[in-house]
């Protein structure tokens, strides 16, 4: 796991700045309880509970905890979560998930491909930029969008499909180079 | 996954982080409609409540003094910045109460449970399908085996009501046939080792042991889903939630399976439980099953009565005595729903007992297993302010006066309830004839769940027309007569017929519809029985239980 200069914190680090890492940390949690299907509210409080459990665990004047450690304490919550609801077949999809995120989203969480994605974003053009906006930022039902655009609801589909691929190249090759 | 897969789904991951800020922030500009069921909504309200929770908690959190990640970003815009909490002092104790544990290693699992003060249990549910309050038993494999027995030889069907809920479709049989509850895990073994061993004749009382004489035996099973930890063995609970109160505050929690006495913290960490600490986790499981049943007004001791809150609204239990209606129903002034089920084997209910809750101030909704009350139900004539009845009766000839008594008194009944307007008719005491006297009425929801009634009973609805919705469960056949029956019930806006058997005819659901246009019509094809296993003497111990396909028209 590498750790940026920011959070590679010490015990007796300034509290801002052990803030500034911790929302870090917890943004990666939340990232990756998406991936494993969490909903957005729920994988903000297991994040959270993750965070919470590691403060407990290696103190509150501590680092920042590994980011294995909480990712496991985030999967093993919402895990706890699927198991009270009575979800028995996403329990057992949860480990092929967490397989996928570690093949593809690296030691850092997948930040580095949030920044190549935001550069790709900053390329596309201005009604492709605001589909994905409506469909991502105000999730807008496909009419409305369809509306705004002037398309027919198929062809917003295709629009976003088409988007997603261009950016999925687009990341691909920022990585790369 | 495959990898292009994962990356396709890391991508729409980064793109709702990356363009979602107005999604987090609140709710969509958009409308969208609505497509959660009401059960969903209640997930939603419960979801909301859990956030304000969490909300408190980060206040309380950051009153202590500890940071809460995140926070700032969910702030809305324009609010000032609270202050910038203040980081604990060395010494100073950490809000340990709002932090749960999680170990690392067996040996700190087996540490922490070394310390526990007490036990908390958060839920007790079903390892499989299930919904708490359906009484049916659950078997290990996450399916309901409801279980029916006959006896070719004799002629004789036994019938066992058992705590078989008629008001679920899925308890109910086609026809009289019997309904045998297994109370254990339903095995098979454990059936056959209780048929060997009483020696009384069968009865359809729930509390009477159950043996069938027949020189040829069918078991029929069908899958199904629910289960009750409120019958039989309360220790047998499927599965159980818990946390562990450690004796610095802190809370651990586990998942505990009774079948194999684990104790899991997660999946890498299990442990089986000795003795000491699975007795107390059973004590503490029985007492929140009990705390938990009564809260939902479920009672099975009649003595629990007099522990409902003066507030309950809706009760559930036996057939209580007329002094335990005035001194244990009659204290709680906001009651208005209440169920009843099987009597018990002592006391069967009598006259002063439907005369007591008749005088019930509050009642709306009334539900009984009337078996041996019918003859009586007239006595429930001072219930004007009743909405809802619904009435179970398996078999007439139980019915004490009979079946003609019966009859009779529910024609007297109906007419003197002038606010009734659902009623529900359940099992084989009900027929035809019970249809005549609902012209006299105002009931807009009629509900027949196995009932005797045919083509012919239903032209006596033509002459109600308050009638709006209609549901039919085990009706026989979809046939002409039927149809034609049907096509005279023009008020009616839902109909829903579940067959006894079979699939429904495409034709015939199509006539349907054409002859009643403004009504909602769903048709459903039978409940599926099967038979498991047929022996022509009673079956082994560990007798198998091979798939067996009845001949055609088995089952009537």
């Amino acid at each position: 796991m590498q750790l940026s200069a920011e959070e590679r914190l010490e015990p007796g680090t300034a509290p801002g700045a052990r803030d500034a890492a911790l929302a870090a940390a917890f943004r990666r949690v939340r990232r990756y309880l998406r991936f494993l299907g969490c909903e957005p509210a729920l994988a903000e409080d297991c994040a959270q509970e993750a965070l919470l459990a590691a403060i407990a665990h290696f103190g509150a004047q501590g680092g920042v905890p590994p980011l294995p450690w909480l990712l496991t304490a985030a999967r093993n919550g919402y895990r706890m979560h699927l198991r009270r609801q009575g979800r028995a077949r996403e329990v057992g999809g949860l480990d092929p998930l967490h397989a996928a995120w570690v093949e593809v989203a690296g030691a850092d969480a997948a930040d580095e491909r949030l920044a190549a994605l935001r550069c790709c974003l900053d390329e596309l053009p201005p009604r492709s930029r605001r589909a994905l906006e409506l469909r991502y930022g105000e999730d807008a039902p496909r009419a409305s969008i369809a509306r705004e655009l002037g398309l027919g609801a198929e062809g917003v589909k295709s629009l976003l499909a088409r988007l997603r691929a261009a950016l999925a190249v687009c990341v691909q090759r920022r990585i790369g180079s | 996954m495959k990898r292009e897969g994962a990356e396709k789904r890391l991508l729409e991951v980064l793109l709702e982080e990356e363009l979602g800020g107005a999604r987090r922030r609140g709710a969509s500009a958009h409308e969208r409609p609505d497509p959660r069921p009401l059960r969903g909504r209640w997930l939603a309200a419960a979801v909301v409540l859990l956030g304000v929770g969490t909300v408190v908690a980060a206040f309380a959190l950051q009153g202590r003094g500890g940071a809460w990640p995140g926070a700032a970003e969910r702030r809305p815009a324009g609010q000032p910045q609270d202050p910038q909490p203040q980081d604990p002092q060395p010494g100073e104790p950490q809000p340990l109460e709002l932090v749960g544990v999680v170990p690392h290693s067996r040996e700190e699992f087996v540490d922490l449970l070394a310390g526990v003060r007490s036990i908390r249990v958060h839920s007790l549910r079903p390892q499989g399908r299930g919904t708490q309050d359906t009484l049916v038993t659950l078997a290990t494999d996450g399916t309901t085996r409801f279980w029916t027995l006959e006896s070719p030889a004799t002629g004789q069907r036994h019938t066992a009501y058992g705590q078989a809920d008629p008001w679920k479709a899925r308890n109910v049989a086609p026809d009289p046939l019997a309904v045998l509850e297994i109370r254990d895990s339903g095995e098979l073994a454990d059936w056959v080792r209780d048929l060997r061993s009483s020696p009384a004749a069968a009865s359809s009382d729930p509390d009477d042991p159950v043996v069938v004489r027949a020189d040829r035996w069918a078991v029929w099973t069908r899958a199904g889903e629910g289960f009750d930890y409120g019958t039989g063995d309360r220790a047998a609970v499927p599965c159980t939630e818990l946390a562990f109160e450690l004796a610095d505050g802190r809370l651990l929690g586990a998942v505990f399976d009774p079948a194999t006495r684990v104790l899991r913290c997660s999946d890498a960490l299990g442990l089986r439980v000795g003795e000491e600490l699975l007795q107390r986790i059973g004590t503490a499981a029985q007492a929140s099953e009990r705390n938990g049943r009564l809260a939902r007004g479920i009672v099975l001791d009649l003595d629990d009565l007099r522990l409902l809150p003066a507030a309950t609204r809706s009760v559930q239990c036996p057939w209580p005595t007329a002094e335990q209606v005035r001194t244990g129903l009659a204290r709680l002034p906001a009651l208005e729903r209440l169920s009843i089920g099987p009597h018990a084997k002592a006391a069967p209910p009598g006259r002063e007992v439907l005369a007591a809750l008749a005088g019930l101030p509050a009642l709306r909704s009334l539900e009984l297993c009337a078996d041996p009350a019918l003859p009586a139900l007239d006595a429930l004539a001072g219930l004007v302010q009743l909405e809802e009845l619904r009435l179970a009766a398996a078999e007439p000839q139980r019915a004490g006066g009979g079946a003609a008594a019966a009859q009779s008194a529910l024609a007297d009944l109906l007419p003197r309830l002038p606010r009734l307007r659902a009623l529900a008719l359940g099992g084989a005491a009900f027929g035809d004839a019970d249809l005549e006297v609902l012209p006299r009425t105002k009931v807009e929801r009629l509900q027949l769940v196995g009932t005797r009634a045919s083509a012919a009973g239903l032209r006596h609805l033509a002459a109600l027309p308050s009638l709006r919705e209609l549901d039919l469960d085990g009706w026989q056949a979809l046939d002409e007569v039927g149809c034609e029956a049907f096509g005279t019930l023009g008020g009616l806006r839902r109909l829903r017929i579940r067959l006894a058997r079979g699939q429904p005819d495409g034709d015939a659901v199509a006539r349907l519809r054409r002859r009643l246009p403004d009504c909602e019509i769903a048709v459903e094809q039978g409940p599926g029985w099967r038979a498991a296993a047929v022996w022509t003497a009673p079956p082994p111990v560990s007798a198998p239980l091979p798939v067996y396909l009845p001949p055609p028209g088995h089952g009537r």
